[in-house]
């Protein structure tokens, strides 16, 4: 298995988490009738979140040939699904990352800041859904499926649901009913990315080309594909540890964070590998 | 718009390469770069009958650059818009000055056309040497191939000569990009879909 | 991976200086342009514009010159030339190319000349030998102690052992030229250079057609000649033995482009007989018939038994044409059922009738196929029964060229249009006299594969025992070598290990004098190194193309400057024979043009057709159909045989030979090694049937390679990638030894070992493995060649009669590496 697309795997991995857990701590700031002090309590370490962005732009910019042009992916606005991606990614990253400043400085209006919250909510599922359609390329038919869209989401929910507890619990709200919500969100995801992940490895066997079987491209899939899913068994059953044991809870959460980092970096590297056409 | 293509005649082609290296010497191509590629389809057994044997095989050669297609998969998914369908002739051109080397295109494409340069960091691939075409020229690898097994000209001169035959195996199904191309098949040709043979060379293409 | 590409591949291979334009445009496009404060979309590289906008602003010329290497074909090459550069290659793109007067376009080689005249491995000054011999260890010294050390020696051995000591290698690396012509030796400016200064060692046959031209030298007289390949659209059926041109004679105005031509012409049915399914086949055969090696004859028997005993032989063409077909031309010195037919059909000495279930055991071929093929080929008339260069380059070769020659003649194809004698396709040429390179004083003549032996061994060689002509054995071992253009000293002469063990001792041949382009195997091997110009360097004449019925001259101009302190081995020659006290006799006070002016000049004056100097400067390509149409070999002869006898002692088609009896009787062979008047089917040692094969069980055939001419162009990166150097292996063998396609394997037998990597292919006959010849020997410290060489496995035992090289008799088994 080669790691030839490395810089996407970081790049659309960390950007699904953020995204995912920007929208559901997003949520419940929307909904949550925080009062202003746990409001900027919650606020201070969603920082990581824009760290986690800023991560997977720079290395975007890396799988670029010239990344002195990429400005350039732009031009296709509209037109291409990556320019879209791009274009909708950076205005999330802006408009979400102007919320976090104003609410951090206090500044502009609670109801601006709010309206301000839900555009770069739905800038974060525009920006999840242009993703999605970079890889739906009709040409590619282990790409074109419903486990694309469905592997996507799933990153977004498994990650973000996570994140937002690390950032809840970082925060001191794990009292919260979502802090309690998510564990079960978190569960559910992991369980359907479990059951999906052998749907998908079984459909490989369907897709061939005259010179190329699906199933042929990655050598050893079923091991690396059980290490991944015994990974996401891991995460989630630190995860469920962290919240019975009160101590260490973060440091512990954190944990089970970087483990299911590298499940979905090695899930979306096999994604990549099973790269091929239609054709030649 | 006239649409340029390529005739390939698969029944003459004996996968000499002249088409490929004539290609990466006027275009100065690097050894891992390569217009146009050459796929041996090659399939078939054995039967031995005491002491003698049987065979029953095939094999053929497909000579493969940009076929410039009604519907390239490469253009919509280009986000610099370098990679570009010309009006003029319907090529299909990379303008190198633009791209930023995402390989979007690349993976697009069912037929392996464009390729990246880590050299040049941008994408490269066949322009079916427009500027030749533009003076009244064919491009170089159709006036190089010593069977004449390459042609090269408006669809409908090539429709009218040669027919409409644009697929057979390893190739995808025409209908997915609407190649630019008219193949004359081998006697061995194998149709569209079929996957009895394999790749005979794949660390050629 | 080696990067061979920029604009300017000179500077690239050879490291000279970068100029400020390459460093701007790999560098900092982009920082310019965010420095300069604006940031406009699109980003666009500007040094990229402003390299294209300079480059076209040198003025483009362009030069004809030509690839001069041995594939038989040859072809013109259009160099664009910018700043005394070549900046890329374009073959002949004259008229119309209508078939008859066509382009002679250049194949894939050609067509990369630019990097080989650009290559990392050209030698640049001349250099003597300073490790041990074949270490590749030089220093670089002056054109003037490289003349004087090399004539000092040559006068040393000279006086000391005389002139049959000294030796021209075969050398075909440049090839069809007038003035550089490596090939033959004898036509060489070598070997005027050796003749004026007493004379040397001859040699004859070659490594392409050794065991053929002994052969059917007996049967049709001299060397055999076949129909022009043109004529294949007069026939109404095409049986080609071992005949590839499509990997051998790749140009697209040569055998390949001719064949395809003419079949379209005449449809004849093609019938390829092949342990490969070669790209010749691939789809445009109607029959392929894969045939075990060195088997041929057998198949020819048992057809021979089919058309005999069904009445399909023209009997009136035997009766009056040929000697020994069956008792009413048998010579009176033969045995009673020493004939032809008493052998197939089973009254000869060995009482075995060659029926097709004979036949089909030896050959792998079911006996209905052979049936079926007798009666084809005897029922259809015209024939045009060809063979390549294959089935002869074996063990027995000369029988299995004469037995293939058997169809032809049984048939009565001899000498008709559509027909062929049975030899390779023939083809018209125009007649030019080239650079006169005089009388060798010395008689003596070995043959061409036995050289080292005549190193080894010089003095115990004999003329029945190893083939010396023009005396009874040699009386001194080669002591001095001439490889001019020649890879022959090691990478293509068999058995490279025992080569390198005769080489390596420097009390046995003390002299080799290596005359090339590129640091070569055997350039390895020099004790002096001299660096020649290229083809591109230097102006000449290229011609000798097999072309059907429209041959060319190619006037080869100078298209740059020679590179370093390169020479033309007119120069060379011509400074040696100064030193050796000849220098005006070679020259006759010409330079290399003046001699090139002097002898189209000479020729106009016999043949007034040929365009004068400038005139033939700018056509570049001169063409000319043949006068007398298809050529048709054997016509004359065919239409009055008494007035047009053969050159064979009774002047006719020899198919029982007395000389070869003679021969037979008289000479000292070795076991199975066999000579006999009749063609008949022998097996050899390492053959199919070979108890050898206990151990190596696998076949091992050699083929041409379609990205090298043998191992011209074998240096060339872009080429080596476009066609890797791999084993065919059918997938039954593979399996069985759990190789898959692309592995690497391990080739071997006792006489070497090579790894490489397998194609897997269902193309190959199984119990048959195929590894094309050329690739450049590259030993690992344990002598395990890495390159995929195949002399590192083949054998220097000679044929029994050519004394040539069986390169394709071979028994070795592979394992996964």
């Amino acid at each position: 298995m080669g790691w030839h697309e490395f810089p996407l795997v970081v790049f659309t991995v960390l950007a699904q988490c953020a995204v995912g857990a920007f929208i559901l701590l997003g949520a419940l700031i929307l909904t949550g009738r925080l009062e202003e002090a746990s409001l900027r309590r919650l606020n201070r370490p969603m920082l990581i979140i824009w760290v986690l962005m800023g991560v997977a732009f720079a290395a975007s910019t890396l799988h670029l040939g010239s990344p002195l042009r990429a400005p350039n992916a732009l031009l296709r606005l509209g037109g291409s699904w990556l320019s879209n991606e791009i274009f909708l990614g950076s205005l999330f990253f802006a408009l979400g990352g102007l919320f976090w400043l104003l609410t951090l400085l206090d500044k502009v209006s609670p109801l601006l800041r709010k309206v301000l919250l839900g555009i770069a909510m739905l800038l974060g599922v525009a920006f999840m859904y242009a993703t999605i359609h970079v890889y739906m390329i009709p040409t590619v038919p282990t790409w074109n499926t419903p486990f694309t869209p469905l592997g996507f989401f799933l990153t977004s929910v498994m990650g973000g649901a996570l994140l937002a507890q690390l950032l809840l619990n970082l925060s001191g709200q794990g009292y919260r009913l979502m802090a309690r919500l998510l564990p079960w969100l978190g569960a559910l995801a992991i369980v359907v990315a479990l059951g999906s992940s052998v749907a998908h490895a079984m459909s490989l066997a369907g897709i061939q080309s005259a010179i190329q079987s699906a199933i042929d491209l990655v050598p050893h899939y079923q091991s690396l594909l059980i290490i991944r899913l015994a990974l996401l068994a891991a995460v989630l059953a630190l995860w469920l540890f962290a919240l019975r044991s009160m101590r260490h809870q973060p440091l512990v959460l954190c944990a089970s964070f970087v483990l299911l980092l590298a499940a979905e970096m090695l899930g979306r590297n096999l994604f990549y590998n099973l790269h091929m056409t239609a054709g030649l | 718009m006239t649409q340029y293509g390529f005739y390939i005649d698969s029944s003459k082609c004996t996968g000499c390469k002249t088409c490929q290296l004539s290609c990466k010497d006027y275009k100065d191509l690097d050894v891992d770069i390569n217009y146009r590629r050459i796929y041996e389809y090659a399939g078939g057994s054995w039967q031995a009958d005491g002491d003698t044997w049987q065979p029953s095989i095939f094999s053929y050669y497909l000579s493969i650059a940009c076929n410039h297609c009604a519907a390239p998969a490469c253009v919509p998914v280009c986000p610099s818009g370098a990679m570009h369908k010309r009006s003029e002739d319907g090529l299909v051109v990379v303008d190198t000055d633009t791209c930023i080397g995402c390989k979007s295109c690349a993976m697009a494409c069912p037929y392996g056309a464009p390729q990246y340069s880590a050299r040049k960091g941008h994408m490269t691939k066949c322009d079916g040497c427009y500027e030749r075409v533009a003076e009244g020229l064919k491009p170089v690898c159709v006036e190089s191939c010593p069977l004449r097994a390459l042609d090269f000209a408006p669809m409908e001169e090539l429709h009218e000569r040669y027919g409409n035959l644009a697929e057979v195996a390893p190739l995808p199904s025409a209908s997915l990009t609407g190649p630019s191309i008219v193949i004359k098949p081998n006697r061995n040709a194998r149709p569209v879909g079929d996957t009895t043979g394999s790749l005979a060379n794949p660390k050629e293409v | 991976m080696e990067n061979e590409s920029s604009n300017s591949l000179f500077h690239k291979a050879f490291n000279l200086d970068i100029s400020r334009r390459d460093v701007l445009k790999t560098g900092s496009a982009g920082t310019l342009a965010l420095a300069a404060g604006s940031i406009p979309l699109p980003f666009v590289s500007t040094g990229a514009s402003a390299q294209t906008a300079s480059a076209t602003a040198a003025e483009e010329r362009v030069v004809w010159s030509a690839c001069t290497v041995n594939c038989g074909s040859r072809c013109p090459l259009r160099m664009h030339v910018r700043d005394g550069e070549i900046t890329w290659v374009e073959t002949d793109n004259t008229g119309l190319d209508e078939y008859g007067n066509h382009q002679v376009r250049a194949c894939l080689r050609g067509r990369s000349m630019r990097r080989r005249v650009y290559n990392p491995d050209r030698l640049k000054y001349p250099m003597k030998r300073v490790g041990a011999r074949g270490e590749g260890k030089f220093a670089r010294i002056s054109w003037d102690e490289a003349y004087q050390l090399l004539a000092d020696n040559l006068k040393r051995i000279i006086a000391e052992y005389g002139n049959e000591a000294v030796y021209l290698n075969y050398g075909t690396g440049t090839l069809g030229g007038t003035v550089t012509k490596s090939w033959p030796p004898a036509s060489s400016l070598v070997a005027r250079l050796m003749n004026l200064c007493g004379g040397y060692l001859n040699h004859y046959g070659d490594y392409s057609t050794a065991q053929i031209a002994a052969g059917l030298n007996y049967t049709y007289g001299g060397w055999a000649a076949g129909n022009s390949v043109s004529d294949i659209a007069n026939t109404r059926l095409l049986v080609m033995f071992g005949n590839n041109p499509a990997e051998t004679r790749m140009s697209g105005g040569g055998i390949v482009y001719h064949l395809e031509e003419a079949r379209q012409r005449s449809d004849a049915r093609m019938i390829v007989i092949d342990p490969r399914y070669s790209d010749t086949a691939g789809g445009r055969e109607d029959e392929w018939v894969p045939i075990r090696p060195g088997t041929d004859a057998a198949l020819v028997a048992g057809l021979a038994h089919v058309l005999i005993s069904e009445n399909l032989v023209d009997q009136p063409f035997l009766d009056r044409y040929c000697v020994g077909y069956d008792e009413r031309t048998l010579p009176e010195g033969a045995p009673a059922n020493g004939h032809y037919k008493a052998y197939i059909l089973g009254d000869g000495p060995d009482g075995i009738a060659k029926t097709p279930a004979w036949a089909s055991r030896i050959t792998g071929i079911p006996s209905r196929r052979i049936v079926q093929l007798a009666r084809e080929i005897g029922s259809t008339k015209p024939c045009y029964i060809v063979q390549g260069w294959g089935p002869q380059r074996h063990a027995n070769g000369e029988l299995i060229s004469r037995a293939i020659a058997m169809l032809a003649i049984l048939t009565g194809n001899v000498g008709i249009n559509g027909g062929n004698s049975g030899a390779r396709e023939g083809g018209y040429s125009i007649p030019f006299e080239r650079f006169p390179t005089l009388e060798n004083p010395v008689d003596t003549s070995i043959s061409m594969f036995t050289w080292t032996d005549a190193i080894a061994r010089g003095p115990e060689m004999t003329a029945t025992r190893d083939g010396v002509r023009g005396k009874d054995k040699l009386d001194v071992p080669i002591k001095f070598i001439w490889n001019y253009a020649s890879n022959c000293l090691v990478n293509q002469h068999s058995e490279i290990n025992r080569t390198h063990e005769i080489l390596s001792d420097e009390d046995l041949c003390e002299m080799i004098v290596v005359i090339d382009n590129h640091m070569t195997s055997s350039a390895r091997y020099a004790d002096l190194l001299l660096p020649d110009l290229t083809t591109s360097e230097q102006m000449d004449f290229a011609m000798d193309a097999n072309a059907g019925n429209m041959n060319y001259l190619i006037f080869a101009d100078q298209v740059i400057e020679p590179l370093f302190e390169c020479k033309s081995v007119y120069e060379m020659c011509s400074e040696i024979a100064a030193r050796m006290g000849v220098g005006e006799a070679f020259t006759e006070g010409r330079t290399q043009e003046e001699w090139l002016r002097h002898l189209l000049a000479q020729n106009r004056r016999r043949d007034p057709d040929l365009p004068d100097f400038e005139a033939f400067r700018e056509m570049g390509i001169y063409k000319r159909q043949n006068p007398n149409g298809f050529f048709v070999a054997y016509r004359d002869f065919r239409a009055d045989p008494e007035a047009n006898p053969l050159t064979t002692s009774s002047g006719k088609i020899e198919i029982y030979s007395e000389a070869l009896a003679k021969i037979a009787a008289e000479w000292e062979l070795e076991e199975s090694d066999v000579i006999d008047p009749l063609p008949i089917h022998a097996s050899t040692f390492e053959g199919w049937d070979s108890p050898d094969r206990a151990r190596y069980p696998l076949q091992l055939i050699g083929f041409h390679c379609k990205s090298r001419t043998h191992s011209t162009y074998g240096n060339v990166a872009l080429l080596k990638a476009a066609v890797r150097q791999e084993m065919w292996i059918n997938p039954i063998d593979a399996q069985s030894r759990g190789i898959v396609n692309g592995d690497s394997v391990e080739i071997f037998n006792d006489r070497g070992r090579v790894h490489i990597a397998a194609k897997v292919t269902p193309r190959i006959l199984p119990g048959v493995v195929a590894l094309s010849e050329g690739a450049w020997y590259a030993p690992n410290r344990h002598g395990t060649d890495q390159a995929g060489s195949i002399n590192v496995l083949t054998t220097q035992r000679p044929s029994p009669l050519a004394k040539g090289n069986p390169s394709h008799t071979n028994l070795v088994e592979v394992n996964k590496a």
